[in-house]
């Protein structure tokens, strides 16, 4: 298991440099010219040529790519071509914003497919059964952007119950204030933020998760232990609950795991619509501008993160499940 | 007695600091500022913070004449000599004194190669400034330069302190302005406060949030459930009319310092014939446009002679929707459908056009309107919409035949006309070349008499608009809702929100 | 599993009933959209824009005066065009890939599996972003993006096969008999992986749809004036508030056909798979 651990975070590296490669050549084949987009249309061709040397992006391919690891080895991902700053700086001023954005999705994900799975498994092939898969992959089917927009109009515009865009004070700040000053009134602000992008966002896992928890009760419901506990007489009830659940619920912890990974990168459409300061706007952003710096920082940290995360739910789950060698 | 009084004028302040609610506008943009220091700005949302922050030598007012701001008084000693006497008692955010030092420091920097000013080539007729005293400098041309005054805007950082900062100046700015930046989430929000030492005195507003809002639905939905009190273009046109009418918004309109244009190819050899330009010209129905996809909010275009500037002139010519006219002149030219598919062709080669733009839902609308029309002509158009980082790339490439693009921020003709049209304009990038209006275009530069000028510019209208480098579509609209609980914001055409420094909020 | 079994418990799953009806609508809805289609997609009538559905224009007009009922059925055509076109690619590329990877083994297997990692460690909806940018917005460019984003579930379901084939005894027989690698993927391999290859495909449908959407909200997917779903519901979306119907339609049209691919492919997986522990 050890050495599993360890030969695994060693394939971390090839896998990262890949990333790397892939974003450092694919932007740069990218048709578009930082240089001519910051001085802008009215620029004439000196001014990018000279924009072009300050940026340092005549040097041949090559040796950019050289400069560029060997300064991200030392922890200096370059400044952004168009915000100024510094690339990390950006780069984990946004990150709880995503880290706080996944996180709630994750747990309206387990709120809304677990007793959705449940309810299906219960009565396996009735119309609760059908009606609680569609509602599952209704989330999964709909366009986000276009439910965005009218969840926007809806709760903020016509009910005024949710603000419409951003993100409040953050949940965790807001926390800080309340031990600070106990005044509750941050958190609740944050949370109802967050309520439409969390929901927005989970609703792309909502019908996997529904779905495993199902099909893990379905074959849990059948196993002998739980038939016995039936025989003797339990409740269903009790059943579902003391018996089943427990040992169904073991491959699901793995696969919401993975989920983790999907949502944090996820967050494009969800972030740009809800105006969330997070990372995945700030990569869209930094597409449209070819700002390649912030472009090759921000992915390689989400990929990191998506690697790790991955990692976890392969560890946890051999954890789980002994049978699984690895060799 | 003393210390009663101190203690009841103590309590006084400390009753009224509880009592009175900080006065806080909350404001939206589409797209963050992409730096604060002034001499690096480039977009239109670095643009609008930056004259909050900071303050230039003159500002335009909304008749885009120059007025005194950092500058009290000015005057050219000879036609490339310029001296500026400064405003005294003018401090800092930092609390340094501002001094003829700041301005040949903002100046010098800004003229730097290396430093990477994105619109240096504005200010390149400048050999150098000095400092004359504490409160006196003077710029030394190399050239008769006519539309300097009204680059004389831009902010005035501190010497000091954007040495000391270096590349960090940009996220720390450091200015004269009416507020100074609290706090600054980049891509998300930035926090302006009222500056107290503010030379024409402390604005009513107290703070100033922006938060950075892409989506153009979410935006005004912030506006009108109240999360917002001010946005400004761009906005959709068609919610223009549904919020004219709510009594809670003023709606305030007006043309912006921009024109939307095609700008056709002149190196293209079906462009090249000035007959298919004409014919062209004929069969864009400008109205239409403005009616069709704006609602009235950009106006129909004729020339790059901007209405409600100084300079608009109504002599110029300009080719009314008429499309019998132009097919007349498409068969003049030579291009006849003979094989009756509709589409007409000469030589053999079929009469096609690709319009191009880049992703913007209005611009978008335009040229799927201008296919249709021009289909109706006989002319095989396609339209293609890319990303504008790639378009701009292969509009400067001369890669394109008809380009839709924009010009903003022509805050005097020079600057609609000088790159766009010399032949060795830096923007000219159709490629067109008419040695009488490099001339024209020269003189226009060197002359500071504006009646002289305006004949000038007029006379160089009227020559493009007979060769037609391009079409003038669209005047662009500006326009700005707010909250009617603000009071004296002025619109301005640049965009500017410098009426914020003297605006009331209830 | 005999394909005649299967079939035969497909026609008793509700899900895949359902789901299975709803595509067949759409498929002949887009194959018979110029019969379908009252007017031409791209027709315009600007005195007549705007209109709400009417028995001229069961689902209205839009900004241009067009038939959005006709559009959408247009529509059709290239959102599930682009979409098959993309889960084709992807599946090409994956199988092929993870034939390979299954088959040599060794270190060729090491470093296909790494550049599975790689691209499981991008988020889909940024690397289509990068590719589309990089060909240009377009049918073809959404349609190469979205096959080479979407590759690495093909290639791991074959590769995995392949390694269950491997321990079985006819293949080992085969490769005695000296068959070829592509002999024996098309002879055994395709064959005996080919219900998680459909499971897989049938999903990569739904996403497929909606990630054309997702782009053409970025401004990236299909262009106008080409009515795909995404750019007919985007264009929709700017009169969210004058004309509401006008993203409606679009939007159910998306909706509806996702949860067709999806139930259709949730029954497949139960079908294929009983105890639903793939």
């Amino acid at each position: 298991m050890f050495q599993y651990t360890i030969r695994r975070l060693f394939l971390f590296i090839p896998v990262i440099a890949g990333v790397l490669l892939i974003v450092f050549v694919t932007v740069r084949l990218v048709p578009g010219d930082p240089a001519a987009i910051l001085v802008g249309p009215e620029g004439t061709p000196e001014d990018r040529a000279r924009i072009t040397r300050v940026l340092g992006l005549d040097r041949p391919l090559p040796l950019q790519f050289g400069i560029y690891v060997w300064r991200a080895l030392q922890g200096d991902f370059g400044r952004s071509i168009f915000l100024g700053s510094d690339v990390m700086k950006l780069v984990l001023t946004a990150l709880p914003a995503t880290l706080e954005l996944a996180f709630l999705a994750l747990m309206m994900t387990i709120l809304i497919a677990v007793p959705l799975g449940i309810v299906a498994a219960r009565n396996p092939n009735t119309l609760l059964d059908y009606g609680s898969t569609i509602l599952a992959l209704l989330g999964v089917s709909m366009p986000l952007f276009w439910f965005g927009v009218l969840a926007i109009l809806l709760f903020s515009l016509q009910l005024g119950w949710l603000p419409s865009f951003g993100r409040g004070p953050g949940i965790l700040p807001a926390f800080g204030t309340l031990f600070s000053s106990g005044s509750l009134a941050g958190v609740w602000l944050s949370l109802k933020h967050a309520l439409l992008p969390a929901l927005t966002l989970a609703f792309g896992s909502i019908a996997l998760v529904a779905r495993l928890v199902r099909s893990a009760m379905l074959e849990v419901l059948n196993l002998d232990y739980v038939r016995t506990a039936r025989a003797k007489g339990l409740s269903e009830r009790r059943v579902v609950n003391k018996h089943a659940l427990r040992n169904a619920l073991l491959p699901v912890v793995t696969i919401v795991g993975l989920q983790f990974g999907t949502l944090l990168g996820g967050a494009v459409i969800t972030e740009t619509i809800f105006a969330w300061p997070g990372l995945g706007r700030l990569v869209v952003n930094a597409i449209s501008q070819r700002d390649f710096p912030v472009i090759q920082g921000s992915v390689i940290f989400i990929a990191t993160m998506i690697s790790i995360v991955n990692l976890l739910v392969d560890l946890s789950y051999a954890f789980i499940n002994p049978k699984i060698r690895y060799a | 007695m003393r210390y009663l009084s101190l203690f009841l004028t103590l309590l006084l302040v400390l009753f009224g600091a509880v009592m009175a609610q900080d006065k806080v506008l909350n404001a939206g943009l589409d797209v963050d500022a992409g730096t604060m220091d002034p001499r690096l700005a480039r977009d239109t949302s670095a643009a609008r913070i930056q004259e909050l922050v900071y303050n230039g030598l003159v500002s335009l007012d909304p008749e885009l004449v120059p007025q005194p701001e950092l500058a009290e008084s000015w005057n050219f000693t000879s036609p490339t000599t310029l001296v500026v006497q400064l405003r005294p008692g003018v401090v800092f955010h930092n609390g340094q004194p501002f001094t003829a030092e700041d301005v040949v420091y903002t100046f010098t920097t800004l003229l730097e190669e290396d430093f990477g000013a994105p619109r240096r080539s504005l200010y390149t007729p400048i050999t150098n400034v000095e400092a004359l005293d504490e409160l006196t400098v003077q710029f030394n041309l190399s050239q008769p330069y006519a539309p300097l005054l009204q680059y004389l805007d831009i902010g005035i950082v501190p010497n000091e302190a954007a040495a000391a900062l270096g590349a960090d100046f940009g996220d720390n700015p450091v200015g004269t302005g009416p507020f100074r930046l609290v706090n600054w989430e980049k891509g998300n929000r930035i926090e302006l406060e009222a500056f107290d030492e503010y030379f024409k005195g402390r604005p009513n507003i107290d703070k100033i949030n922006i938060s950075v809002i892409p989506d153009n639905n979410v935006r005004l939905i912030a506006l009108e459930s109240g999360d917002l009190d001010l946005i400004h273009s761009p906005v959709p046109p068609q919610d223009l009319e549904r919020l004219v009418q709510e009594d809670k918004f003023a709606v305030s309109q007006t043309t912006a310092l921009g024109y939307t244009y095609l700008n056709l190819n002149l190196a293209d050899p079906i462009l090249s014939d000035v007959r298919v330009r004409k014919a062209l010209a004929y069969l864009s129905d400008r109205n239409a446009l403005s009616e069709v996809i704006f609602f009235g909010m950009d106006q129909p275009g004729k020339s790059f002679l901007l209405p409600n500037t100084f300079y608009y002139s109504d002599e110029v010519t300009e080719y009314s929707y008429d499309p019998e006219r132009g097919k007349a002149l498409l068969t003049e030219a030579g291009w006849v459908d003979n094989d009756g598919d509709g589409i007409r062709e000469k030589d053999g080669q079929p009469l096609q056009l690709e319009l191009t733009t880049n992703i913007d839902p209005n611009r978008q609308q335009v040229l799927e309107f201008l296919q249709g029309e021009w289909l109706d002509a006989g002319i095989d158009a396609s339209v293609r919409v890319y990303e504008w980082p790639s378009y701009i790339g292969d509009v400067i490439a001369g890669d394109y035949q008809v380009g839709l693009i924009g010009w903003l921020l022509l805050t005097d003709p020079d600057r609609a006309t000088f790159l766009q049209f010399h032949t060795e304009g830096g923007n000219n990038y159709g490629s067109y070349a008419n040695n009488t209006v490099n001339e024209l275009l020269e003189q226009g530069r060197a002359e500071t008499d504006p009646n002289k000028r305006k004949e000038i510019y007029t006379e160089v209208a009227q020559i493009i608009t007979d060769e037609v480098p391009y079409i003038f579509l669209l005047y662009q609209g500006y326009v700005v809702i707010h909250d009617k609980n603000l009071e004296g914001f002025v619109v301005h055409p640049a965009g500017s929100w410098k009426s914020l420094e003297t605006a009331t909020l209830n | 599993m005999r394909r005649s079994s299967i079939l035969q418990r497909l026609a008793r799953h509700a899900g895949a009933i359902v789901g299975g009806i709803i595509i067949l609508l759409v498929v002949v809805a887009a194959l018979f959209a110029p019969l379908l289609a009252p007017y031409q997609p791209e027709e315009r009538n600007i005195r007549n824009r705007f209109q709400p559905p009417s028995s001229e224009n069961l689902l209205g007009t839009d900004n241009f005066g067009r038939d959005t009922l006709s559009r959408i059925l247009y529509g059709a055509q290239v959102s599930l065009t682009v979409a098959s076109l993309a889960v084709g690619l992807a599946a090409t590329i994956g199988i092929f890939l993870g034939s390979l990877a299954g088959y040599l083994g060794g270190i060729a297997d090491m470093i296909i599996m790494r550049l599975v990692d790689v691209f499981l460690a991008f988020p889909p909806i940024l690397l289509a972003l990068t590719l589309v940018a990089a060909l240009g917005p377009s049918a073809f460019s959404v349609t190469v993006a979205l096959g080479l984003v979407y590759w690495t579930a093909y290639a791991r379901v074959i590769r995995s096969s392949i390694l269950a084939l491997k321990s079985e005894d006819f293949v080992e027989a085969n490769r005695a008999l000296g068959a070829a690698w592509p002999r024996t993927l098309f002879r055994h391999v395709l064959p005996n992986a080919f219900g998680p290859i459909i499971v897989v495909a049938s999903v990569g449908m739904g996403s497929g749809v909606t990630a054309e959407a997702a782009l053409s909200f970025l401004g990236l997917g299909v262009q106008p004036p080409t009515p795909s779903w995404g750019s007919i519901l985007n264009t929709g979306l700017q009169f969210l508030r004058q004309t509401p119907y006008l993203s409606t339609f679009p939007g159910a049209a998306i909706m509806l056909t996702v949860l067709g691919f999806n139930l259709l492919g949730d029954g497949l997986r139960d079908v294929l798979d009983p105890r639903g522990t793939s």
